[in-house]
């Protein structure tokens, strides 16, 4: 006995097959996005728990040379110095100067010896004005910039188009490297408020997002707990030592074992890295999300000082926000500032600044994510 | 039985191939969200392999049909379907390299999804045709 199979209608079978396509969609995204977002059953590596915690190494003596800090060597006064001789080599007899007592700065903390002339003196002394804060451990400047900019729209674009470009760019000194710090919720993306509140947080902006897409973000720290390593990378990744020094690390430099015995205080992994070793800005940089946008990046000027940018773009209805940067304008911002380092970190909706009691920068709807970088006086 | 296994693995095929282009697509603008660097697409791409396979199989074996419009369809999903199955399998077996972060690797679920939306579309029109044939003769 035989049965003739007949053909489904065609709309039968485009119907069968777009419902197939949402439902194997649908499950894509609940394991891809939605566990991730809402926190169930996340990523074995990615925990609450760290992985291994790296604690603060002792700042470094002179008799000491096994870690990382330098000494504080301040040359006593005069010791290094030559003495003053005519054209002949005669010593020359001046007249001696009477000593004007210049207050002395305070140089205590991990930076203090660097940036001591930027810090309020006085333990509780606090200083500020509409774009500055300056206190005995934190010093920030925030420039505000709202002007017209020519860049390039895309990637592939030959023609620049005229931009309106908003952004806020955090000069920031730091008397130790706790005054610097993250706060994050690893394994379940929380908000931006969320995050922040019980920080004491002076200036926040967001960080990389490392519960989503968690796949390419490989090597995550936050305030010296490891909480994922791996055993090679496959974009560049941003490292913050305790000592303040900060490295940016393609996948060909990477090597864990390397980045451990330096004490990592936090890494993150977005990315690309914006800058040459020689500080200048890269150009064609390699991204996908070249394009306009609305950013976030960190730089490295020296130990315990950093810049922190946060570019607006939102484009709702009144066009507020303008339009934002694409990545070789940004790295250029970057540069000017003085940075020696920068680092892309998570953009678009993910975008979020804040500065003493104000949001800079957010987005309707307000994306979670999973952590944020601080600058505040409680660390 | 073998035109309906080789008419479900056409329709699991066009499905599967659609989502690897779009997360293929979604990648080239956003690669941060790994959407073609993720084992669960990987999984998804191993799952097509196999189905391309036996579409390819189909396509090439069956008799009945135009030898050239079977090579046309037949070949080039093959081809597309074993370059996957090999890229799978050194990714599996040495994943240090990260293979599909690569754009060109990244291009290969693509090509193999391309390929195989052709061929199953060929196969289901054509068994679609040889059945009606069928059902007029009887």
């Amino acid at each position: 006995m035989s049965s003739v199979r007949k053909p489904m209608p065609v709309w039968a079978l485009i119907l069968i097959d777009v419902l197939l396509l949402a439902v194997f969609l649908s499950v894509f995204c609940y394991f891809h996005h939605i566990r991730e977002i809402w926190g169930i059953g996340v990523d074995p590596d990615v925990t609450a728990e760290p992985v291994m915690i790296i604690t603060k190494p002792p700042r470094r003596t002179a008799s000491d040379s096994t870690t990382l800090f330098t000494p504080i060597t301040d040359p006593a006064p005069g010791t290094d110095e030559e003495p003053s001789t005519d054209g002949s080599g005669n010593p020359v007899t001046t007249e001696k100067i009477p000593e004007v007592t210049e207050p002395t700065l305070d140089t205590s903390g991990d930076f203090g010896y660097l940036h001591a002339d930027k810090f309020a003196q006085g333990a509780g002394e606090v200083n500020r004005g509409e774009d500055y804060y300056q206190s005995h451990d934190v010093y920030i400047r925030v420039t505000a910039v709202d002007t017209k900019m020519d860049q390039l729209p895309k990637k592939a674009s030959t023609q620049k188009i005229s931009t309106r470009v908003k952004y806020y760019l955090a000069d920031i000194y730091v008397r130790n490297i706790e005054n610097f710090f993250t706060s994050y919720s690893a394994g379940k993306n929380k908000s931006f408020d969320q995050l922040l509140s019980g920080t004491g947080a002076l200036f926040a902006i967001n960080g990389d997002v490392f519960n989503t897409g968690t796949t390419s973000k490989e090597v995550i720290i936050r305030n010296g707990n490891v909480i994922r390593k791996k055993d090679y990378i496959s974009s560049d990744i941003c490292v913050l030592y305790w000592d303040g020094t900060m490295e940016t690390i393609t996948p060909d430099e990477y090597s864990w074992d390397k980045i451990a015995a330096q004490a990592p205080y936090q890494a993150w992994s977005f990315g690309p890295e914006l800058l040459n070793d020689d500080g200048s800005a890269k150009t064609k940089i390699n991204s996908n999300v070249w394009r306009l946008n609305p950013r976030a990046a960190i730089g490295y000027v020296e130990p315990g000082h950093y810049v922190l940018l946060v570019v607006d773009g939102n484009r709702d209805d009144t066009g507020d926000g303008g339009d934002g940067l694409n990545m070789d304008e940004m790295a250029k911002i970057l540069s000017d500032a003085g940075c020696k380092r920068a680092y892309n970190l998570d953009g678009g909706a993910s975008v979020y600044g804040y500065y003493d009691g104000e949001m800079l920068v957010s987005f309707e709807g307000e994306r979670t994510i999973s952590d944020i970088i601080c600058v505040g006086e409680a660390g | 039985m073998k035109s309906r296994i080789a008419n479900i693995c056409a329709h699991l095929s066009i499905v599967w191939s659609l989502m690897l282009l779009t997360f293929y697509v979604t990648d080239r603008y956003n690669d941060k969200m790994a959407f073609i660097n993720h084992d669960m697409t990987k999984g998804l791409m191993a799952l097509l392999t196999l189905t391309s396979l036996v579409c390819a199989a189909y396509l090439l074996l069956i008799r009945g049909w135009g030898l050239p419009l079977r090579l046309c369809f037949g070949i080039p999903v093959g081809i597309a379907a074993l370059a996957s199955a090999v890229l799978l399998t050194v990714d599996g077996v040495m994943p240090q390299y990260i293979l599909f972060t690569y754009d060109s690797v990244k291009a290969v679920p693509a090509l193999l999804a391309v390929t195989s939306v052709a061929a199953s579309l060929a196969l289901i029109v054509w068994d679609r045709r040889a059945l009606r044939r069928t059902s007029d003769e009887s």
